[in-house]
């Protein structure tokens, strides 16, 4: 396996976390010191948005506090293509397009957001974490809101 | 234990009239056409906020009553309002939610409109002159647009009554936030609610549902002084519960006692409803707008804005925007439990299986009294002519119209 490939598989893992629930394991995937981010462009003011800007302990504390909120009852499936990955030494990027499906109780199921990932990455030992990752999402009217991380 | 049969379930509730709705006027249709009429194209709407127009020539469209609505700032500084359509024959005369443009020119046939509304050209206009037709002949159509406070509202019904006197008493509260330092939009987004447009609103209008939220829970409900507060009830179906004091440090989030927003305290929130649909709300350094576009009986489009000071420095406005999305915005901790909650209730309205629904909370005028729910909706009835409690029950209903209160007066 490729470094690349390595880093494409750290992509795909951070999607099966969300998707599974397994927030502990996705929060594995960032450095100590890594952050997530969702930024949206609004027409509607012509300006940039931050909907989400968090370290990871204040996505730890998101994820600890969740199970005590009303949630979504559906169930979340993404569908993440890696389209570049650059590496230079122990650090590298990659630019990824996702899509997230939600599938209800009943089983229907319809689009819920697209977008795109913007990441970060460093090598730690033999294991590249993501430093920073840049939610930019293109949907903004969601059926059912979440404060989960896309 | 008794458990009601249906018929009693069905009944209508051992209660004043005042303290129950009757949950067809979440779901019918005639209600829905009615509202539409009489309280959206027939009273004030809340656009926008000014800063979201800042330049000459910038605009905004939106829908009101179901119309399209362009609103433009003048090379004079006025915010005025159109349809947006041509005069000619009806396409829409800008196709983007915002922009900047010099003059309005129809995509389709070219027909062009100064920032006034004024027709200044019809192609080949010699075609129209053994018809007679001139461009003072098709100007577009000017709505009755205000801005006060900076905030921007229209009125499709020329004869509306005055803004000043349709906001009452509310207003002066509202310039002790809105008045004193000039505020800019950071924020917008929107969703569509499978859900009548009142079930958000009423969800806005009581604060007891703060028990559906597990931070207003802790942060509010269970702090000191949190009964003390008393609703202020304004004519026309507008008001406020006072200010509450939050406790953010027991859910592990920043207290809030720097670069406080106009007229609120450290760690203080506060909210005002404006009829029809508009919550204002302050959470300490940042306010929050809410707005409503009924789209059918069972569906809402919905907007929040998030506004600072236009003065912020890039650092107190990175503070806001942090401290908004702890609470607010489409991932904030708050937004999928209202969801949650208005739609289910919309979908047992809608079944028949929730009849009828109880405002009946009677304390004192405390937060938790429903006071403001039930004046809210004696508004609402004297506007489209229905009793809440009873959408069989004759009425009729009431004008808001100069042109009407004259012709009553006389």
């Amino acid at each position: 396996m490729t470094e690349s490939d390595r880093i494409r598989a750290l992509v795909s893992r951070t999607a099966r976390f969300l998707d599974a629930a397994v927030y502990d394991q996705f929060l594995d995937l960032f450095t100590d010191d890594g952050r997530y981010r969702i930024e949206a462009m609004s027409a509607e003011l012509g300006k940039q948005m931050t909907w989400m800007d968090l370290d990871r302990s204040e996505l730890a504390a998101l994820f600890k506090e969740y199970p005590d909120h009303v949630v979504d009852k559906a169930t979340r499936l993404h569908l993440v293509t890696t389209d570049e990955v650059e590496i230079a030494d122990d650090s590298g990027t990659a630019l990824s397009t996702f899509a997230v499906f939600r599938t209800d109780q009943h089983g229907a199921s319809a689009l819920y957001a697209v977008g795109r990932y913007e990441d970060a990455f460093v090598r730690l030992g033999q294991t590249w974490k993501l430093r920073s990752r840049k939610v930019r999402v293109e949907t903004r009217q969601f059926t059912v809101p979440t404060p989960l991380p896309l | 234990m008794t458990q009601p049969t249906q018929g009693h379930w069905d009944a209508p509730p051992r209660l004043p009239t005042t303290h129950y709705l009757d949950n067809r006027i979440y779901c019918d249709a005639a209600v829905f056409e009615e509202e539409q009429k009489r309280i959206f194209a027939g009273g004030w709407k809340l656009l926008c906020h000014e800063s979201e127009l800042p330049a000459p020539g910038d605009y905004r469209v939106f829908t009101v009553a179901r119309r399209s609505v362009v609103t433009v700032r003048g090379e004079d500084g006025v915010v005025r309002s159109f349809y947006n359509a041509c005069a000619h024959r009806g396409a829409e005369l800008v196709r983007d939610v915002r922009g900047n443009l010099r003059n309005f020119r129809c995509f389709y046939h070219l027909w062009a409109y100064d920032l006034k509304g004024q027709n200044t050209s019809m192609t080949r206009p010699q075609a129209y002159q053994s018809c007679g037709l001139r461009n003072q002949d098709a100007n577009l159509r000017a709505l009755r647009t205000e801005v006060l406070l900076g905030l921007v509202f229209v009125s499709l019904d020329d004869d509306v009554e005055p803004l000043t006197e349709y906001l009452g008493e509310i207003l002066p509260k509202l310039s002790r936030h809105l008045g004193s330092a000039e505020l800019e939009v950071f924020h917008h987004h929107s969703a569509v609610v499978h859900a009548n447009w009142k079930f958000w609103n009423d969800n806005n209008t009581e604060v007891y549902h703060e028990y559906l939220h597990v931070l207003n829970r802790r942060t509010m409900v269970q702090q000191p002084g949190y009964h003390d507060r008393r609703w202020t009830i304004c004519s026309k179906g507008h008001g406020t519960a006072g200010e509450v004091i939050t406790n953010y440090a027991v859910f592990g989030l920043e207290s809030r006692a720097e670069n406080l927003f106009p007229g609120v305290s450290s760690n203080g929130l506060i909210a005002y409803g404006l009829f029809p649909d508009v919550l204002l709300i302050m959470r300490s350094t940042v306010m929050r707008i809410d707005t409503m576009t009924p789209l059918a009986p069972d569906r809402t489009l919905l907007e929040w804005r998030g506004l600072g000071l236009k003065s912020d420095t890039p650092e107190v406005r990175a503070m806001r925007l942090r401290q908004h999305n702890q609470v607010w915005g489409p991932a904030g901790r708050n937004l999928a439990e209202d969801v949650a909650a208005v739609e289910s209730q919309h979908r047992n309205a809608m079944s028949g299986a929730s009849r009828y629904s109880i405002i009946a909370r009677e304390e004192d005028g405390r937060p938790h009294d429903d006071c403001f729910f039930r004046a809210y909706y004696q508004e609402w009835g004297r506007r489209i002519g229905r009793w809440p409690h009873d959408l069989d029950a004759k009425r009729e209903p009431a004008s808001s119209s100069s042109s009407q209160r004259r012709t009553a007066s006389a």
